[in-house]
């Protein structure tokens, strides 16, 4: 997904209220972040996680819950060696939010962005 | 009947699933918001996806483009499919479903009896 791709999508999202303009707009940061990172402009297999990641922050802001990811899940994305990376960018995630995030979206973040470095092979 | 499999992740395993439940329906893989564009236009009956946490990437581009009155999240992490839920959406109208990947088996097939029983 490129940018643009990432803008028409958010767009979809937001103006449909199924997420907020505010985690819209945070989505589009980190998405710039990441190309940043990976040091590519389309960075393959995003969708799931830009997609997942302003519905995760719209949820917070709702107050809406979601229950942990499966554990063998986590055992297994600890395993890789993008892990340290993915763990950046959920920090990065956190800064931009501002507030704690909670451990069970925390951990799909990390899900979701170890396997987006998995799937880019951590950038050129 | 025609069915887009859409959402994010085993999308294979879902249509799998769609025909070994009843091999005369028509299934089509697209990706999520193409998915929810050939329902929204009508070249599609259902939608079904899903993802890991089962209303995100599962079923947030149905939910935007066709409206929340006619999507239902199936199953949440920790949270298993219900089939007397899942007939009464279907009897309700709905016709995109959101699902955990863990639970696609029970899902699918729920959603699939549901709406045979129609």
């Amino acid at each position: 997904m490129n940018t643009n791709e990432l803008k028409e999508r958010l767009k979809i999202l937001a103006e449909n209220n199924v997420i907020s303009y505010r985690s819209s707009d945070l989505a589009r940061q980190a998405f710039t972040q990441l190309q940043q990172v990976l040091h590519i402009e389309d960075i393959q297999a995003s969708e799931m996680l830009f997609t997942h990641l302003p519905s995760a922050i719209t949820r917070i802001e709702r107050g809406e819950e979601i229950g942990a990811p499966m554990p063998e899940i986590l055992a297994e994305i600890k395993t890789s060696k993008y892990y340290q990376d993915a763990m950046q960018q959920t920090k990065f995630i956190e800064k931009l939010h501002g507030y704690k995030l909670p451990q069970e979206e925390w951990d799909y973040l990390l899900i979701h962005y170890t396997n987006v470095f998995q799937q880019n092979e951590g950038g050129k | 009947m025609k069915i887009v499999i859409g959402g994010q992740v085993d999308k294979k395993e879902i249509e799998s699933l769609v025909k070994e439940f009843d091999s005369s329906i028509e299934t089509v893989i697209k990706s999520d918001l193409e998915a929810a564009m050939a329902l929204k236009t009508g070249q599609v009956d259902y939608y079904l996806g899903a993802c890991h946490t089962g209303g995100g990437g599962a079923l947030a581009m149905a939910l935007a483009l066709i409206g929340r009155p006619k999507c239902e999240t199936v199953s949440m992490p920790g949270k298993k499919p219900e089939s007397q839920k899942v007939a009464n959406a279907v009897n309700e109208g709905k016709v995109a479903f959101g699902f955990t990947a863990d639970h696609k088996e029970a899902a699918v097939r729920m959603i699939l009896e549901a709406i045979k029983n129609k």
